[in-house]
């Protein structure tokens, strides 16, 4: 799967494959790890991957969400969004941490002055 | 088939339309449309599935509401429970299995094969009687439903290798046609019996 996880770090039981197209919603309290293309919307209370084959035309709610992929649509994380150098993202950011790879491409807006 | 590429976690929701081109493994639960024409569906254990499934496998081991057609093979296991009906040009029932609902094995096209129905869809009246809690009911007709699965998947693979087989011919015969209308024809029949 290419990433790295952090210690301690629970391993995602679920993934979307490459070839698979969701068209709807996903929710559910388990990291998932997404290589296909969703549309819809997201709203999990764990970790989000969007790794780079994955395409996403969808609100994503999550506690950390890191993107490899490309995604448009508006992204809301509890903990932070990490958008790496390949990751393609056209939305708003809504996170208490970001962090943005040299390399990555990103149109929005992004608000970081979130109450948790 | 073994290792399915994607995996829905047991915490994992989706409603909508789920489709693509490799194994999905269901821990978790689907709503809507799953469609993998060349694929598998592998509904585990604690899966949960209502969907309108269409598939070149689907293996039940859990719970599926909805209408299910196979290219290939649909198998329920001994842990699945399963209401809808299943087209496929091979059903394999597990003894164990809940199940309730059509089986229509002959082919993939609902729509072509009709005239199996009214045989089939006559008995499943005659089981449910006053509607007694699905519980009860599948449970007592599982070893039927199971029964007359097998012979029937023989048969069409029979068709794929041309073996003679001469068993299930006979157990056919014996089986679908004569149960319904008989309920009173039977007590007629036996009463002559006696009289001859």
């Amino acid at each position: 799967m290419g990433r790295v996880r952090e210690p301690g770090e629970k391993m995602a039981n679920t993934v979307i494959g490459s070839s698979i197209v969701i068209d709807g919603e996903i929710s559910g309290e388990e990291a998932i790890v997404v290589q296909g293309t969703v549309k819809g919307r997201i709203a999990i209370s764990e970790n989000l991957y969007l790794e780079n084959s994955s395409a996403l035309e969808a609100d994503v709610e999550a506690n950390t969400i890191e993107v490899s992929g490309s995604v448009t649509g508006n992204l809301s994380a509890q903990t932070r969004v990490i958008l790496k150098a390949d990751a393609k993202m056209i939305g708003d950011v809504r996170s208490p941490r970001i962090e943005i790879a040299d390399g990555a491409i990103f149109k929005g807006q992004i608000d970081m002055d979130v109450e948790r | 088939m073994g290792d399915a590429s994607t995996i829905i976690g047991p915490g994992v929701r989706i409603s909508g339309r789920l489709e693509g081109a490799e194994d999905v493994q269901v821990f978790g639960s689907v709503q809507g449309q799953i469609s993998l024409p060349d694929s598998a569906l592998l509904v585990e254990k604690e899966g949960v599935i209502q969907a309108e499934v269409e598939a070149a496998i689907v293996e039940v081991r859990g719970a599926l509401v909805g209408k299910v057609t196979a290219k290939d093979c649909v198998e329920l296991f001994s842990e699945a429970r399963v209401i809808g009906d299943l087209y496929a040009p091979r059903v394999i029932v597990h003894g164990g299995a809940l199940f309730k609902g059509r089986v229509e094995v002959e082919g993939t096209d609902p729509e072509g094969e009709r005239p199996a129905s009214p045989s089939r869809a006559a008995p499943k009246g005659r089981t449910t009687p006053a509607s007694t809690p699905a519980a009860a009911t599948p449970s007592s007709r599982t070893p039927t439903r199971a029964g007359r699965a097998t012979p029937t998947t023989t048969r069409s693979r029979t068709t794929a290798r041309p073996e003679p087989q001469p068993e299930p011919e006979p157990e056919v015969a014996l089986e679908p046609e004569p149960p319904l209308p008989p309920d009173g024809v039977e007590e007629k029949a036996v009463a002559v019996k006696p009289k001859g």
